[in-house]
């Protein structure tokens, strides 16, 4: 079913849009998810919040990439649950990924930094961009990046070290404090 | 900004660039290969879809039938089967919990929409101001005993001639609640979603979803969540009651099938917490308000919208001067528990000036209602 008609049943208050939602997009909502938490029950529950999160904000919202909107809500309910998780181990590449981030954003989130953001990944190429993202956006592993656009681990490696130096540099002279 | 935070943060980036580096693209795996949630598979499976569909269509004819089957589907190991056919009345009687008995001696009638014990119900008129005037509430008395039929005539009171009727409904819900006194609703809700033996994850992860969704129109409102000055201040501006007890507040931005929807499962799950429950937890909060000598706006505010519900087994009867009917949602019409919709002139009349105000319901489904024969069609989407 196309996005819109499924936004149309969140609109009419229908369950169907759950069950719709759930089938195009629940695998890739529980892969943002798997890739965060490395846990299928706590990426089923985080997949089955989602769900409830887009039922509650549906309307007043109308989303103009759904999967985007979900992916993003899943995202940050994943990430809360990670934190929550205190006792459980926590998984080396995401702490790792958090460890990366931590270096180039800044302490403080200042308004408009969504904006900065975005117009740093518009002069990003589209390459780096997606390895950027894919790593700290999708929570991807290097070797995963590395065999999905055709390069060496370490050569992944070396291109998001540049990019987050790069974005640490142009966050500081916009003054941003990191 | 913790780490954490700072992950978050990135949420900020446009869609297409999430779009852009998305799972398929990085290699993140489908459902099948990688094991999706237990929804979705179970939404994904044939099985899945069908036991959705019967259940959606049972939850319509259930309200349809206001026979009390759940809302949002029936707890996940029980009856899904399409074929079934209820009919009989849900017994809504206290009964069934004797710690949760409910004295309705004590409440006060006096303060109850003006209502006293032998007033069956109330009809409030909207003056047109040219000789007409429409229906705009009836208020049905909640302590009075039987079925009846609300009559309504042809002029009102002021000699304005009816031709109009318009509802909104309300509903059994606790919208301003003390907290431990939600609990038992809470309970009662989680019992009834999770209180099945041997359910499959797929069945575990329907149930929950549902139960999230329930208490996902609820907002626990304390003193004790506020973690500075500030919030403090404000939640009591808000909620002055909120300095001696937490309350669930209903959240405001429920839709109308939202409420039904959250009243029908209450009723199901819950059936001991009738309306003069609810009527009373707002009392409760009234009268600790009184005690400690200050005012909750939110009291009032709920109180008022209390009471425009209709009982099962309630009919209406219009007038033949009616010229046009407009509800909120037919639906939440059928729901509000009018299981009975006559009307003097022909059907072919009555549906050409039936005003639908909401596509949800098909008029077919509510001409079929109201004639008697109630069947769920199969074009309904």
């Amino acid at each position: 079913m196309e996005d819109n008609k499924i936004i149309d049943l969140y609109w009419a208050r229908d369950d169907a849009a759950v069950v719709e939602t759930s089938i195009k997009y629940g695998g890739i909502c529980h892969g943002v998810a798997m890739g965060i938490l490395h846990n299928r029950q706590d990426a089923e529950e985080c997949v089955n919040d989602t769900w409830v999160r887009a039922w509650q904000t549906i309307p007043p919202e109308r989303p103009n990439a759904f999967k985007a909107f979900l992916c993003r809500i899943t995202r940050n309910l994943s990430i809360d649950r990670y934190r929550q998780n205190q006792r459980r181990a926590k998984h080396i590449d995401m702490e790792q990924i958090l460890d990366e981030l931590a270096e180039c954003i800044p302490d403080r989130e200042e308004v408009g930094f969504g904006d900065t953001l975005n117009t740093f990944l518009d002069g990003l190429e589209p390459l780096e961009r997606k390895l950027f993202l894919g790593r700290y956006w999708h929570a991807c592993s290097v070797k995963a990046l590395a065999a999905t656009y055709g390069l060496t681990p370490n050569h992944v490696s070396v291109r998001l070290h540049r990019t987050r130096e790069h974005l640490r540099k142009y966050l500081t002279e916009r003054g941003y404090k990191s | 900004m913790t780490r954490y935070d700072k992950f978050k943060a990135l949420s900020q980036v446009r869609d297409k660039y999430i779009l852009e580096s998305m799972p398929d693209h990085l290699g993140l795996q489908t459902p099948k290969r990688r094991g999706a949630s237990a929804v979705s598979r179970f939404f994904n499976s044939g099985w899945g879809v069908a036991c959705i569909c019967a259940v959606v269509a049972l939850s319509v004819m259930a309200v349809i039938l206001r026979v009390g089957q759940d809302p949002w589907g029936t707890p996940a190991g029980t009856v899904d089967d399409p074929s079934v056919t209820v009919t009989d009345a849900p017994e809504t009687e206290a009964e069934s919990s004797a710690e949760t008995v409910f004295d309705p001696s004590t409440l006060d009638l006096d303060t109850y929409q003006g209502m006293t014990p032998d007033m069956p119900y109330k009809i409030t008129y909207l003056s047109n101001g040219d000789g007409t005037c429409r229906v705009s509430g009836i208020t049905v008395n909640i302590l009075y005993e039987g079925s009846y039929t609300v009559n309504i005539p042809e002029t009102s009171p002021d000699g304005d001639t009816v031709v109009g009727l318009s509802l909104t409904p309300s509903y059994n819900i606790p919208a301003y609640i003390p907290a431990e006194d939600f609990e038992k609703i809470r309970a009662a809700v989680l019992d009834f979603y999770r209180d099945t033996p041997d359910q499959t994850d797929e069945e575990v992860a329907r149930n929950n979803f549902y139960y999230k969704l329930f208490m996902s129109y609820f907002q626990l409102k304390g003193l004790e969540f506020c973690t500075n000055t500030e919030m403090k201040e404000e939640l009591l501006q808000y909620y002055p009651i909120c300095e001696y007890t937490n309350v669930y507040v209903l959240d405001p931005k429920a839709t109308a099938i939202d409420l039904a929807r959250t009243s029908s499962l209450i009723a199901l799950a819950a059936p001991w917490y009738t309306a003069e429950w609810c009527y009373a937890d707002l009392l409760k909060i009234q009268k600790m308000a009184d005690e400690h000598n200050i005012t909750d706006p939110n009291v009032e505010k709920y109180l008022s919208g209390h009471s425009d519900h209709l009982k099962d087994a309630v009919t209406v009867k219009l007038p033949k001067t009616l010229t046009g009917l407009s509800v909120t949602d037919p639906e939440i019409m059928l729901y509000m528990g009018i299981t009975s919709l006559t009307y003097d002139g022909t059907m072919e009349e009555f549906r050409a000036f039936f005003n639908m105000e909401s596509s949800i319901v098909p008029p077919s489904m509510v001409v079929h209602c109201i004639d008697g024969d109630i069947s769920y069609p199969t074009n309904a989407e």
